[in-house]
């Protein structure tokens, strides 16, 4: 073993730069894994953190086993604990949520940017829900920081301490007072102590899971709830103290059996089954499966950056293995030999990385900002990081290790020309590696999965083979680049042709190594463009939207004064609809959505009811829409007479109706009267998602199949509606300004309640919303963006890291050609030609990487929208495939500037070295 | 035989051996019987593509035979698992290239080491075949550094170093100057008169040639004859004899000239 060591180690020790270069790359790969687990690690310490605080001074906490809205703990649960001798206390909890503002807004922005309206809207956003406990205890359950406790059953006083996270939200200390937000009432309460109570972030449907003292934001006394609330208290939760030196454990397992038979099936919660519950929510999920990510995606660039190290090592000492194989080697020795230099490398990588990593998560400033127990870097980054570097390692050498086992004693007395590569074209290969590719659309596109595991299974598949039929191409990729481009390139750079032929495809699995490993990041990074603008295409909305709307809430204008709207400055007249909008069900499950979860909640849809004629007709429709089905013409007489409606073309893919065929709504207000709209028409109208996302389509739930249009008074009639929630308008030629078109709006929604409105969303007045789709479009973009790239940064890093194994690559090409570069100084070529040859040869890889990015990248977007389609609520959406060629084409030029650029160390290089130079050390060589 | 053992260091009865050109197979042995005993020094000729490397590469087992037996110190290597022949034949055979193939990576010292790494008594073999190679001034280098002698003489420090049973050398003076080439010839008489090694080299030389005890020529796969080369250092002895043995003429006649 000691000289299987040995001999590893001198094998690296013989090349120092392709080591470090290698372990450069490894560390940079093993860097990304931690700087992205230890966000796991960190918000999974935070959960244990926050566990261990938030039951205060209680062990233990009871709450019903149903998370449903109404049930709460039964009293005589309450009356059974206290009987129990080891009962110290039980304290009844009243869990409530309310809009709480402060009276003083905080001038940092806290509530964020809005997506649509005015500045006048913006600036009058209220901050999210608050949750406010009520309970009657006479101490705190945490400590005070400032200030003191509320007086429990006082009634009168209405007073309330806040938790330091939601003072610090609110913008409000002691002695200040915050409004509590209760349909038109408002109530005023005076701080008079901040407490020191845990925080954790995430969602409030995920707290809600767990009640525990340490929730709350705002602590009033029960009697002070009751008055806000209108509403006799209840028992949301009881916290349990026992007596000193009772057995927690033995309390706990003695009345477990009891609890789940009250009433209302109950169950203790303590510190573990907190974390538990957190360590589910879909926060920490999400933060787990970025780490995932990030783990497989570094460790196949660490795996193929040691792969190209070990290969080429192999490649270059086959004669040294058939050597020692006569000599003293068996086939295992040669192999741990191999093993033992991928796991040197390896470990180099992981002690490298672990460090750094450490010191750049120290060092963030943000981060320390954002995690306030600070950042962690736990087991799970440890894990990781380890899988990345010898996972990758161990995987890089079963092929280099394959090949080295079967090179034969005997090759140890064959000259050594006679072991060059074959330079063939690999056309099986190709044509296995185009079959495995087309797997994927086919199994996405042609032959669907059902919902459920098979689409887990679809993916796998389809994906798998398709990154493997990827593979399987590039070399034939190589050697059609080699025929074909190299020319041309040499052409361009000046270089006789003949010296770059075969340059790339003389080591074919070699070139093939590096351009798969830029490829991981280039291809993921052209994926994660494609899947994105093309989703994005569903939801931002189109062309045919007119540019603003004015919204009416919650109650409705008059159609005469709706009408005004047009005489607003700076609309346009001919171009302003009045419209009534409502969301019903649909009657009957056309859309299956109970059977696909990613259309679930989609068996309603949001019909918006106007003038027809001025919407689809006349020379300045409000709707130019592309019609799919029908015509203008032919749909108005149905629309207006036979209550016929337009649909959006996937509705009609998705329920497999069309043209005259009908569907029956149930009117919210009246559901025992169902009524029957035919459809009249199919338009494309993309980007309607988030047009009735943003704009109060969608009254009654937050999914919906379709944006349908019918008749005015059809719909007004159908679904018992009083007037217009909505005008929908163009702009004048000369602009408007919404400020102005929401104040007007504004004064008109008053005059007709005769009363005050508010500008912006509110939940005490009257409002008007102008939402200008302008807005809207740059703000869907503007956040789609920078989503984009943000995932978007872990691929392009994982390209600059493969960079490194291109280096290698290079260097180690270049030292096998010394040789036959002295020959071409001697026979007169000059130092500028061999340099640019060397600097073509990066290029010809880059434009190898390109070509399979492209390919790749492209599929697997397409792919990914096609599966999209059985995913989370992405349903039914159908995008068309949109390639955003501005952001592809830099990456791709980025790509071959940054593999030019990686030639140019061994170009000069070779260029600065003599040709007897050049000889000599070329026939050294072994 | 072996005087030790009673065994006998070689023993090549009817080795067949067949190489597959194309759509058919060729004969490189055809049936080659060879045997040597302790101390003794045989050179095996024949001109190109009569089968003398394939008959040395089947006898060190690095590669296999098709049919017949090769015994090297009463061992049937041909029975034996890969690991099993390896084992075998870096304790009992030694290899002679004529590349040298030393590992780049090693020192001389290191590379003499190879075969033996891990057995008993290293030390004190390696320092004396270092003084007797005369290396000692060179055994920290590496092959990079040493001239084409010195790598051969490393070379066969290597394959003495585990003491085998046989000494197997293929045109182990072809990389080499013809004075360094004599000094070889001459160390592989001395090792078989001091050490009783047997060696066995495959030559085209007969300078080289006229260093062994007896010439075996091989002619289509097939040892045609052999004859006694009576310690003449000769060369033109041993080409006399070699064309004799190949125009069939009586040993007795080829030994008067």
């Amino acid at each position: 073993m000691s000289l299987v060591v040995k001999l590893a180690i001198a094998f690296l020790r013989e090349h120092p730069i392709r080591i470090v270069l290698t372990s450069i790359a490894t560390i940079a790969s093993v860097c990304m894994v931690v700087w992205v687990a230890s966000n796991y690690d960190t918000i999974l310490h935070s959960y244990d953190v926050y566990a261990n605080k938030t039951f205060g001074c209680y062990p233990l906490s009871v709450a019903p086993i149903s998370n449903a809205k109404d049930e709460g703990v039964p009293i005589e649960v309450m009356e059974a604990l206290k009987a129990d001798p080891d009962v110290a206390s039980i304290e009844p909890m009243w869990v409530l949520r309310a809009l709480v503002r402060s009276v003083n807004p905080p001038n940092d922005g806290a509530s964020g940017s809005s997506r649509s309206g005015s500045k006048r809207e913006r600036e009058s956003e209220r901050s999210p829900e608050s949750t406010v406990l009520a309970l009657d205890i006479a101490d705190a359950p945490f400590a005070m920081l400032r200030g003191h406790w509320i007086t429990p059953r006082n009634s009168d006083a209405f007073e309330t301490v806040v938790s330091v996270c939601a003072a610090k939200r609110l913008g409000v200390d002691i002695d200040q007072d915050v409004v509590v937000d209760r349909g038109e009432r408002s109530y005023r309460l005076r701080v008079i102590g901040i407490m020191d109570s845990p925080s954790v972030d995430v969602s409030y449907g995920s707290q809600m899971s767990i009640l525990t003292p340490g929730i709350g934001d705002l602590y009033v006394a029960r009697a002070t709830a009751e008055k806000l609330f209108e509403h006799a208290s209840r028992i949301s939760f009881l916290a349990v103290a026992l007596k000193p030196n009772r057995d927690l454990t033995a309390f706990r397992f003695g009345w477990a059996p009891r609890l789940s038979g009250f009433s209302v099936p109950v169950q203790f919660q303590e510190a573990s089954d907190v974390e538990e519950a957190l360590c589910e929510t879909s926060e920490a999920e999400n933060v787990k499966l970025q780490a995932f990510a990030a783990t497989g995606i570094s460790l196949l660039v660490a795996l193929l950056v040691i792969f190209s190290t070990l290969s080429m090592g192999a490649s270059e000492r086959v004669r040294q293995f058939a050597i020692l194989r006569a000599v003293v080697f068996t086939r295992s020795k040669v192999a741990l030999m191999i093993a033992f230099e991928g796991l040197i490398l390896a470990t180099i990588g992981f002690i490298g990385g672990m460090c750094l990593g450490y010191l750049l998560v120290m060092m963030s400033k943000g981060a320390t900002e954002f995690f306030q127990q600070g950042f962690r870097v736990g087991f799970n980054t440890f894990f990781l990081a380890a899988l990345t570097a010898y996972g990758g390692a161990l995987l890089s050498a079963l092929v280099p290790v394959y090949r080295a086992i079967h090179v034969r004693p005997v090759e140890a007395m064959v000259p050594q020309i006679q072991l060059s590569n074959a330079k063939g074209t690999p056309v099986r290969l190709v044509v296995v590696g185009f079959l495995l590719i087309l797997v994927n659309p086919l199994l996405t596109f042609v032959f669907p999965p059902k919902y459920g595991t098979g689409v887990l299974v679809t993916m796998c598949i389809g994906f798998l083979s398709m990154a493997v039929g990827f593979v399987l191409i590039a070399p034939g990729i190589v050697v059609f680049v080699d025929r074909v481009i190299s020319p041309l390139l040499g052409r361009m750079l000046g270089i006789e042709p003949k010296l770059l032929v075969y340059q790339i495809s003389s080591n074919l699995w070699r070139s093939v190594g590096a351009a798969i490993s830029m490829t991981i990041g280039l291809g993921l990074f052209i994926s994660i463009q494609v899947w994105g603008y093309t989703m994005l295409d569903a939801f931002i909305p189109g062309p045919w939207v007119p540019d603003a709307i004015i919204t009416f809430s919650p109650f409705s204008v008059p159609l005469k004064d709706a009408a005004t709207v047009a005489e607003f400055p700076g609309v346009d007249p001919n171009r302003c609809v009045p419209l009534v909008v409502e969301q019903p069900r649909l009657l009957n499950d056309i859309t299956n959505s109970a059977g696909r979860a990613s259309v679930t909640r989609q068996d309603n849809v949001v019909i918006v009811g106007f003038d027809s004629k001025r919407a689809f007709g006349g020379d300045h429709p409000l709707l130019d829409l592309e019609w799919v089905q029908g015509s203008p013409d032919q749909a108005m007489p149905i629309i207006e007479r036979q209550r016929g409606c337009v649909v959006p073309d996937h509705f009609l893919r998705e329920t497999g109706l069309k043209i005259g065929d009908s569907f029956s709504l149930v009117p919210p207000e009246n559901p025992g009267s169902p009524v029957k709209y035919v459809i009249a028409g199919a338009v494309k109208i993309p980007g309607w998602h988030w047009q009735t996302k943003f704009t109060g389509f969608r009254p009654r739930t937050h999914r919906a199949a379709a944006l349908i249009f019918a008749d005015y008074s059809a719909v007004t009639k159908d679904f018992d509606l009083r007037g217009v929630s909505h005008v929908w308008f163009f702009y004048g030629p000369n602009g408007a300004d919404p400020d102005r078109l929401a104040a007007s709006a504004q004064a008109l929604f008053s005059s007709v309640l005769h009363r005050e409105v508010a500008i912006g969303r509110s939940q005490a007045l009257p409002y008007v919303r102008v939402v200008p789709v302008e807005n809207l479009r740059r703000s869907l973009l503007v956040n789609a963006r920078k989503w984009l790239w943000i995932i978007s940064q872990l691929p392009l890093i994982a390209l600059a890291v493969a960079c490194l194994g291109v280096l290698n690559v290079i260097i180690a090409s270049v030292r096998a050609r010394r040789w036959s570069m002295g020959v071409l100084r001697a026979v007169g070529f000059s130092r500028g030609t061999l340099v640019r040859a060397v600097i073509a040869e990066g290029l010809l890889i880059g434009i190898v990487t390109c070509l399979l990015s492209l390919g790749f990248g492209i599929l697997a977007g397409w792919c990914g929208c096609g599966i999209s389609q059985y995913l989370s609520f992405f349903g039914g959406l159908h995008p068309s495939l949109v390639i955003p060629w501005y952001p592809i084409l830099l990456s791709l030029l980025g790509t071959l500037i940054l593999s030019a650029f990686t030639a140019v160390w061994p170009a000069l290089s070779i260029g600065r070295s003599e040709p007897l130079t050049l000889l000599q050390q070329g026939r050294s060589a072994f | 035989m072996n005087a030790t053992n009673g065994k006998v260091p070689l023993l090549v009865q009817a080795v067949v051996k067949r190489f597959r050109q194309g759509n058919a197979y060729i004969n490189a042995l055809n049936g080659v019987n060879l045997s040597a005993s302790t101390g003794e020094f045989i050179a095996i000729m024949g001109a190109s593509g009569s089968g003398k490397s394939t008959l040395l590469h089947s006898i060190s087992g690095l590669t296999s035979i098709d049919s017949g037996h090769v015994l090297i110190d009463g061992v049937e290597i041909s029975g034996l698992s890969d690991s099993e022949l390896t084992r075998f034949r870096s304790r009992h055979i030694g290899l002679i290239f004529q590349a040298f193939n030393l590992i780049p990576v090693l020192t001389a010292e290191d590379n003499i080491r190879l075969p033996a790494v891990g057995s008993s008594g290293l030390d004190a073999r390696v320092d004396a075949l270092l003084d007797r190679l005369d290396l000692r001034s060179r055994r920290l280098h590496k092959p990079d550094a040493l001239s084409g002698g010195e790598q051969q003489r490393v070379a066969i420090g290597r394959a003495l170093v585990a003491d085998p049973a046989i000494l197997l050398a293929d045109e182990p003076t072809g990389s080499l100057d013809s004075g360094s080439s004599q000094e070889f010839c001459k160390l592989m008489r001395d090792l078989c008169n001091e050490q009783h090694r047997t060696v066995v080299v495959v030559t085209h030389e007969p300078t080289v040639a006229m260093w062994a005890d007896r010439v075996v020529v091989l002619q289509d796969g097939v040892d045609v004859g052999s004859f006694a080369t009576d310690g003449l250092h000769d060369p033109q002895t041993i080409s006399s004899g070699y064309q004799n043995v190949l125009r069939g003429i009586s040993k007795e006649a080829a030994k008067c000239h």
